[in-house]
């Protein structure tokens, strides 16, 4: 393999392992604190980017605003599941829930083909100018760029969140300990309440960045739900890095195996991996492993 | 007599922390041995260490008269050791009976399709099993409960299920962890005689991990006491309550 | 030892079901053929899942290999049908002893995606290979065989089936290895203190559950008529694992319940149109939501609000013998 492709399979594999990398990101974010297992998750990002694409791009607005706004939707629809649906009946376990967001899961992609199944797919244009740059005779695509531009200020946004806000100090507690953080006075219902939002946020953020790519259909997000799952494990569900970190590797084999071995062995070969890493490391890749308490 | 049970000089360390520091424990066969300290002591380490959950940096671990550090936590019961625990892992959605069962585990060649079939001898060993279960809940006043939900019952009640399914098998060494823990003073009491009368009818060998002194006032025969990971005194209850030592520990010795 | 309660239950059944069957036409014959092959296989994930708590979302893949394994064998390699679905079965447990190793060292949510992963993979091998029929799948010729008995033979073999399910589930539920099923779920340390061998019996349950899985997908196959890649691919995995929470996870008759949800519901809603999977969706999310105890949880609070006072007296504290 020359290292031209090479490069520009790599690139392709950072781009996706972005995506992986952030909806993984959503995905741990809501189990860490609210041992849900969001399924979910990309479904939401279509919805919403249904709606801008069909009743926003109608106004005249730019498509940073379209942007803005499809985030909002998402946000405002995850606020809406968390309180209708997650908060019903209130002495089910986490396994319960995770079913319900099964259903939603069910429920929003039957809703999409109902309303927009019949005309699809649909066409988006994106959110960067189409072309190349060139850096040191190699083509950069400006969406490629664009993306991991998008990408890494969400991450370091998020970053930042966590790290040096009350807000973010808070979702950090209840990740780690629920019970402790409502004992030390932390309202663990209204953090919830903002992580489902923001993973909402990062879902809607993602399909937009995606949708102009490939096409906008009813069945968008669907093959990123397993993959962002899998980001989300291998970062051990507890390190956000490792998620980040994880969701990265992912779409770098993903990419390289696409390229080197077969595109249609691309998932047998990716799952292989999530194997052997899983087979050493089944915390993660990064966590130390607890043992069980007695 | 080489005794039943021996820990010389266990050590155990995890992250920077001391959790046993070279203690001696030594039991006699049919001994009842109470284990006393404070909080943070290390009596629940030292169970691990026994049960092989927890392994020691240093020290020696007998069982009668064999190298217990060879063996792995699943052979136990096997050897005939068996345990309580502190947060009572029961299976909340089965019944007593069937929870009481899983104490017999190790002791009933099992093949996978006389299970599967349900049938000849597969039907009678299930028969015979759970005739042993019943007569080891009747001591303990549960044979009408037998089927219900192990859920439904108070948690003294659970508290004897575990017990029952700790000494089903007629192990020769039964660990408790806080046996009294929850109980009312009337339980207690009826713990008290029940172990009594199992020492003698079984021939059990009884380790009992609590806080609680006066439990083990007219039951056990000698007690060891831990503070911060050291023995601090070993002697029979009525000595080491009054053990000067005893007392700073629990009380805390501020110079 | 076998409570009743139960065996009164299940004799009902078939005889209400003989009955039905003598009246009804070949369509609803058909859904109730459907109905029981879902039946079966969301009894063997409920083994894996309800009772060991080890939470499965690749089941459509034993499903997948039963389905194409009798495929390959009748077609390629001129098996029997019976002697083709016992292959594929047999092939099956093995395939669910290898699914079942990551489970000795994962738990919950990474289990659930590895199984999830696997189930895809299969779906992705057999769409790419000529072997397998690609993506369009592989037909088989069951005409006379679905003809025979008037069309009743893949019907009765599908309750026999079924019943075998039935039997095998409680089997091991009542016995040694579901306890150690059970304890390994509520605790595996003390499992282990116990002398329960903790991968022995996730993997056996990982086999049983394949084993019933791919009866179910080699029947499913033979009813159908046809193995491709959609039918058993990731969805289904979803399908069954939604079958077996909502029916009652861990209940022995909650796979029947579960398994009628998820073909009833679309049968009932074909009228609708485009809107039928819009309300299936719904009436899953509100029986999830509103019934945690699933399908048959609703049932026994029925049956025993139905009794009244006097019965409730008399079972006051004694949970029925059917679990």
């Amino acid at each position: 393999m020359n290292f031209d492709l090479a490069l520009a399979t790599g690139v392709a594999g950072i781009v996706g392992g972005a995506y992986y990398a952030l909806l993984g990101l959503a995905i741990a974010l809501i189990y860490r604190t609210t041992a849900v297992a969001n399924f979910a998750q990309g479904e939401l990002g279509t919805l919403s980017t249904f709606l801008v694409v069909l009743y926003v791009t109608r106004l005249p607005l730019g498509p940073t605003v379209q942007l803005a706004v499809s985030v909002l939707i998402a946000a405002g629809i995850s606020a809406f599941v968390y309180i209708a649906l997650l908060r019903a009946r209130r002495g089910a376990d986490a396994l319960n829930l995770t079913v319900r967001t099964l259903g939603l899961y069910t429920l929003i992609h039957a809703v999409t083909l109902y309303f927009w199944g019949a005309n699809e797919p649909y066409t988006m244009a994106g959110l960067f100018a189409a072309g190349n740059i060139d850096i040191a005779g190699f083509a950069l695509a400006y969406d490629q760029i664009g993306t991991l531009v998008i990408a890494g200020v969400l991450g370091l946004a998020l970053f930042a969140l966590f790290r040096f806000t009350r807000v973010g100090l808070s979702m950090r507690s209840v990740a780690m300990n629920p019970e402790v953080a409502s004992l030390l006075g932390i309202n663990v219902d209204r953090v919830a309440l903002v992580v489902w939002m923001i993973a909402g946020a990062i879902g809607a953020l993602v399909a937009m960045l995606i949708a102009p790519v490939s096409f906008l259909g009813t069945g968008l997000m669907q093959p990123y739900i397993l993959k962002a799952f899998t980001a989300a494990v291998l970062g051990g569900l507890n390190s956000f890095p490792g998620v980040v970190l994880g969701g990265l590797l992912l779409g770098l084999v993903e990419s390289f195996a696409a390229t080197w071995v077969s595109i249609t062995l691309r998932e047998p070969f990716t799952f292989a991996i999530l194997l052997l890493v899983l087979l050493f490391k089944p915390a993660g890749l990064f966590v130390r492993q607890h043992a069980s308490r007695v | 007599m080489t005794p039943l049970l021996e820990l010389r000089q266990v050590a155990v360390r995890f992250g920077g922390v001391t959790a046993l520091d070279g203690v001696d424990l030594v039991i006699p066969s049919e001994e009842i041995h109470g284990l006393i300290g404070p909080n943070g002591a290390g009596k629940t380490t030292l169970l691990n260490v026994i049960c092989r959950i927890a392994r020691p940096q240093e020290g020696t671990l007998s069982y009668a008269g064999q190298d217990l550090l060879l063996f792995e936590p699943q052979r136990l019961a096997g050897l005939g050791i068996s345990r309580t625990f502190q947060n009572l892992a029961l299976i909340d959605g089965a019944s007593v009976i069937d929870n009481v069962l899983i104490g017999l585990h190790a002791h009933r060649p099992g093949g996978l399709i006389d299970e599967l079939a349900c049938v000849g001898r597969g039907w009678r060993r299930e028969r015979a099993a759970r005739e042993t279960a019943m007569a080891a809940l009747a001591p303990l006043g549960l044979l009408e409960q037998a089927e219900i939900l192990v859920g439904r019952l108070s948690y003294g009640q659970r508290k004897m299920v575990e017990l029952a399914r700790a000494w089903v098998a007629k192990p020769r060494l039964l660990l408790l962890d806080e046996p009294t823990a929850g109980l009312n003073s009337h339980e207690i009491e009826q713990l008290r005689l029940t172990l009594l009368s199992a020492r003698s009818s079984d021939r059990l060998t009884i380790l009992v991990i609590t806080h609680h002194i006066e439990f083990l006032l007219g039951m056990a025969d000698r007690v060891t006491v831990l503070d911060l990971g050291k023995n601090i005194a070993i002697g029979t209850p009525d000595e080491v309550r009054s053990d000067r030592r005893v007392i700073d520990a629990y009380i805390g010795n501020a110079p | 030892m076998i409570p009743r309660r139960g065996i009164l239950a299940v004799l009902a059944a078939l005889v209400a079901l003989f009955v039905v069957d003598l009246f009804v036409g070949g369509y609803p014959r058909y859904i109730l053929t459907l109905w029981l092959i879902y039946s079966l296989s969301a009894l063997g994930l409920n083994l894996v899942m309800g009772f060991g708590r080890l939470y499965s979302l690749g089941h459509g893949g034993f499903m997948l290999v039963g389905a194409y394994g009798t495929a390959v064998a009748m077609n390629h390699w001129g098996f029997p049908a019976p002697l083709a679905i016992a292959f594929a079965a047999a092939f099956a447990a093995i395939v669910g002893v290898f699914v079942g190793l990551p489970a000795i060292r994962l738990r919950h949510f990474s289990l659930a995606i590895v199984t999830f992963a696997f189930g895809i993979t299969l779906f992705q091998l057999v769409k790419s290979f000529a072997y397998t029929g690609g993506p369009l799948g592989m037909f088989l010729n069951v005409t006379g065989l679905q003809a025979l008995w008037q069309g009743r033979l893949l019907w009765y073999a599908a309750a026999l089936l079924a019943l075998l399910g039935l039997a095998m589930s409680y089997s091991v539920t009542s016995s040694r290895t579901g306890r150690a099923l059970r304890m390994i779920a509520a605790n595996e340390t003390v499992a282990r203190s116990f002398g329960i061998h903790l991968t022995f019996y996730k993997l056996t349950a990982f086999a049983l559950a394949a084993l019933l899985g791919a009866l179910a997908g080699g029947m499913h196959a033979l009813v159908t008529g046809i193995a491709a890649p959609d039918t058993y691919g990731p969805d289904l995995s979803i399908l069954m694992f939604a079958a077996v929470m909502i029916g009652g996870q861990g209940r022995l008759f909650g796979p029947f319940l579960g398994a009628a949800f998820v073909v009833a519901i679309p049968e009932l809603t074909q009228g609708a149109g485009a809107l039928a999977q819009i309300i299936y969706a719904v009436l899953f999310i509100a029986v999830v939501t509103l019934l945690p105890g699933g399908l048959l949880g609703m049932l026994e609070t029925g049956w025993r609000r139905a009794s009244g006072p006097l019965v409730r007296t008399a079972v006051a504290g004694r949970e029925g013998t059917l679990q």
